[in-house]
Formats: structure tokens, C-alpha cells, sequence
């Protein structure tokens, strides 16, 4: 129990740490127009999912997808979705595929393109943005690709770590 | 049919897809205010941003400080030039604000739109998302923040305030794409042209003057500040100044380009207005959207 309150707790600062670099380092990293998206949470939530306990992980999207929504957007809903569908897709998906930490990680890393789709469309169809798809390939996607990338390399092996000793324990 | 009905599994993401649909929709909309729930989750997390930001700041502001020193002997050279300048304009300051206070007395001015009051904040936060829409502040209710007031940086206007909790609240930018979010500002001239900003142009990066004056010359590079018309936001609030005018598509409206003076893209301290001058009531089409 107070492993996965432990679990719960390391959700809440991967958004906080994301938090905090959306508004600090993306100025740092360029004063340009492109934008930067940290997606550290999503990276945890998988790994939690599959070297973890799937159920468990999904409902930590849940509650880190609505706090999300409350603190950024105030839209409630859309984080709160589309969070707990991704972790459990990817889930799906992993299915098929040998368990490596290798595979797991590019199963997360087009997880997040597809999270970065759906925020755009999504977006787009409530009629917050205006950019088109080009722009946004262009000003935001790849950056924030080549951030994750980094990212889940940093993160991948911790994650994994913690996620396959936390989960499981019953105490 | 009846199978169908049966499928546990697939009623519930059917009824949690109707349910959150239901929720987007509801909370999309122009809101008065946000829920207790909300505004809890909120002023907590606004109280730990707001530790994490003061420490992220002193730790790059020691960097910054040491960038600074090498620039600290010929800024000195440079300002200590302009100390003269600066007493001479200091007393002739003074004796206008007499001169004025005292014509005021005769008069009998009480009060004039220009009067406001301030409060000062710092960013807590700002979603990659929404990151041309909106910020989140550290003072809320409890600093007499309300909905509609003024938020500038030491540049310029910036946006207003849109919801408030009791130690955050949440600023909408003017480069948001809200229609309904416009400022009444002038053009400074020899003879002034009022009109609305409303609107951004992300790819010239200007916000977008609307006004009737098709006939007058628009000089480039005269100021735009806040008229104080539209009944929310104090006059001479400045915005930013002219770069070029083009009339609509209908030939009916003149449209000028302002490049902001505020820097849009990176926002760290705010100052919030308070207008003294009673607000008229507004409604949806005016300045301001609540």
C-alpha cells in the first residue's frame, strides 16, 4: 500500500517537473516562437503500466490527467481522457511485442507523437489553436521529439526500475 | 441487440465518453467562475509553484547577477551622464504635478479615468499548451485581484484577468484567439484614432487594430496606448506602436499591425491594475468578455 502511494507520489513530481520546465527552461532553450513539451508524465505512466500493474497505472493517469486539466487548461476532460486511453493502448500493443527495454521505450516514444496528434486535433476542433498542421510539425512536433527522445533515454531504465519493484510489493 | 446492451466493458467506455464530452462542453464555455473543487486544487498547487519558482529563480538569478557585473562600469559611465538630465526633469515633474493638483482644486476634478491602483505578481506558471493564451499568477482574491482588471509587464499591456481563486489566478493573453477578448486603445497622433485591438497575427507576431478611420494617415511607429474607453481597463496603458495599416477584405474597417512593446513570449513579472473610475456594466460584446 505504501509502495503505491510511493508510485502515486513519483507521478506528482514528474508533473511537477514538467511543469516547471514548461514555464522556465522553454525560454532558456530558445526565445523563438517554436514551443517544447516535456511529456516526462506519459514516459512514467507507461512504464508503470508494463513493468507495473496495468489497472493501477491507468487510474494514476486518471487523477494526473484531471489535476493537469485544472491547473493548465481549465478545461476538464481532455488530459483526463486522453491519458488513461494512451497508457492502456500502449498496454495493448506491448501485447505483441518482446518485452525489452528497448521496445518499450519506442512504444512510448510514438505514444507521445500520438498524444501530441490528439492535443492537436483536439485543440484545434474546440477552436483554441489556429495553426495548421504544417506549422505544427514544423514548430512543435519535431522539437518536442527530439526533447523526448532524450528524455526517455534518461528516464527509461528508473522508471523500469522502480515500476517492476514498487508494483508488486505488499507492503 | 440485446448482446450488445450486455458487453459490460463497452457501455462503460460508452457512457465515460458521453460523460466526458459532457464535461469538455461544459467547462469550454465562458465561465463566470471556477468550482470549490477546483479553485482548491488550485491555490495548493499555486502555493507549491510557487516555492519551486522562487528557488528556480534565485538559482539563475545568481548567474544572471554574474553576467551583470561585467556590464555594471559602462552602464555607470552611461547613467551617471544622464543624472543632470534626470534632476532637471525631476523638478520639472514636480512643478507639473503641483501645477496640475492645483488646477484640479479649482476645477473641482474629484476624479479622472486615469486614476488606478496596482498590485504586483509573479508567473507561476504557463502550460506549452495554451502558451499563447494564457499565465498563471501568484496573487489571487485574497490581494483584491478581480476578474477584467489590467495585467502589464514594465513593457507594456498584456492581457486581463480572467479567473481568479483565492491565491492564484489565471491571465488571459492578448494574444489569445478569443474573439471576444479586445482592449479599446488609441492611436496616438496629432489627432488620436480610437479603435479595438483584437486579434493576433502569429506570423507577423503584431496584434490587430480595428478602426472606422479610412480617410487618415497612419504614421508608422506612432504609439498605441489604452483608451479607457471600453469601461474595463484605465486609460494610457501602453500597447505597442504602429508598424502597417491595411483596410479588411470589405474595405469597410482599417486594420493597423501593432507590434507589442511587451514581450509575449517570455512574461515573468506582471503588474496588475486597478482602475478606480467606476467600471461600466459590461456585456458580452464589450471590452473585455465577462
Amino acid at each position: 500500500m505504501i509502495k503505491k502511494i510511493n508510485l502515486l507520489f513519483i507521478g506528482f513530481i514528474c508533473f511537477a517537473i514538467e511543469n516547471v520546465f514548461a514555464k522556465n527552461i522553454m525560454t532558456v532553450v530558445g526565445n523563438t516562437d517554436h514551443i517544447v513539451v516535456l511529456r516526462l508524465v506519459i514516459v512514467y505512466l507507461i512504464f508503470l503500466a508494463i513493468y507495473g500493474e496495468r489497472n493501477f497505472a491507468i487510474g494514476v493517469a486518471f487523477v494526473l490527467g484531471l489535476a493537469f486539466d485544472i491547473i493548465n487548461l481549465e478545461i476538464i476532460g481532455i488530459y483526463m481522457a486522453i491519458l488513461p486511453a494512451i497508457v492502456y493502448l500502449a498496454t495493448k500493443f506491448m501485447r505483441y511485442l518482446p518485452e525489452y527495454m528497448a521496445t518499450v521505450s519506442t512504444v512510448c516514444f510514438f505514444s507521445i507523437v500520438l498524444l501530441e496528434f490528439i492535443i492537436f486535433i483536439s485543440f484545434r476542433l474546440m477552436g483554441i489553436v489556429q495553426m495548421d498542421l504544417m506549422t505544427f510539425v514544423e514548430k512543435r512536433l519535431v522539437y518536442t521529439m527530439v526533447l523526448n527522445f532524450v528524455t526517455i533515454l534518461i528516464s527509461s531504465y528508473p522508471f523500469a526500475k522502480i515500476s517492476s519493484k514498487w508494483a508488486f510489493s505488499e507492503f | 441487440m440485446q448482446n450488445f446492451f450486455l458487453n459490460k466493458r463497452l457501455l462503460i467506455v460508452l457512457v465515460s465518453a458521453i460523460f466526458i464530452v459532457v464535461l469538455v462542453g461544459y467547462t469550454l464555455r465562458d465561465r463566470l467562475g471556477l468550482s470549490w473543487p477546483e479553485m482548491f486544487v488550485r491555490d495548493t498547487v499555486g502555493l507549491v509553484q510557487s516555492s519551486v519558482n522562487g528557488t528556480y529563480e534565485s538559482f539563475t538569478g545568481y548567474f544572471d547577477r554574474m553576467s551583470d557585473l561585467k556590464n555594471t562600469y559602462k552602464e555607470n559611465e552611461v547613467l551617471k551622464s544622464r543624472l543632470e538630465e534626470y534632476v532637471k526633469v525631476q523638478t520639472e515633474k514636480y512643478e507639473l504635478e503641483k501645477k496640475v493638483k492645483e488646477l484640479e482644486k479649482i476645477v473641482g476634478i474629484k476624479d479622472t479615468l486615469k486614476d488606478y491602483d496596482v498590485t504586483y505578481g509573479t508567473v507561476i506558471g504557463r502550460s506549452a499548451d495554451l502558451w499563447y493564451e494564457n499565465i498563471i499568477i501568484n496573487k489571487g482574491k485574497s490581494s483584491g485581484v478581480k476578474p477584467n482588471m489590467a495585467v502589464m509587464t514594465a513593457d507594456g499591456l498584456v492581457g486581463k484577468i480572467k479567473t481568479v481563486t483565492q491565491f492564484t489566478s489565471t491571465v488571459q493573453l492578448l494574444t489569445s484567439n478569443d474573439q471576444s477578448n479586445r482592449v479599446s486603445a488609441e492611436i496616438q497622433d496629432q489627432t488620436s484614432i480610437f479603435g479595438f485591438i483584437q486579434g493576433y497575427d502569429s506570423e507577423s507576431k503584431c496584434l490587430l487594430f480595428k478602426c472606422n478611420e479610412l480617410t487618415m494617415d497612419i504614421k508608422k511607429g506612432s504609439h498605441v496606448i489604452s483608451s479607457g474607453k471600453g469601461g474595463v481597463f484605465p486609460p494610457g496603458l501602453p500597447i505597442g506602436s504602429v508598424k502597417k495599416t491595411t483596410i479588411d477584405s470589405y474595405g469597410l474597417n482599417r486594420i493597423a499591425y501593432i507590434e507589442p512593446f511587451a514581450n509575449f513570449y517570455d512574461i515573468n513579472q506582471v503588474v496588475i491594475v486597478e482602475r478606480f473610475a467606476a467600471q461600466v456594466d459590461v456585456d458580452p460584446s464589450r471590452e473585455g468578455d465577462l
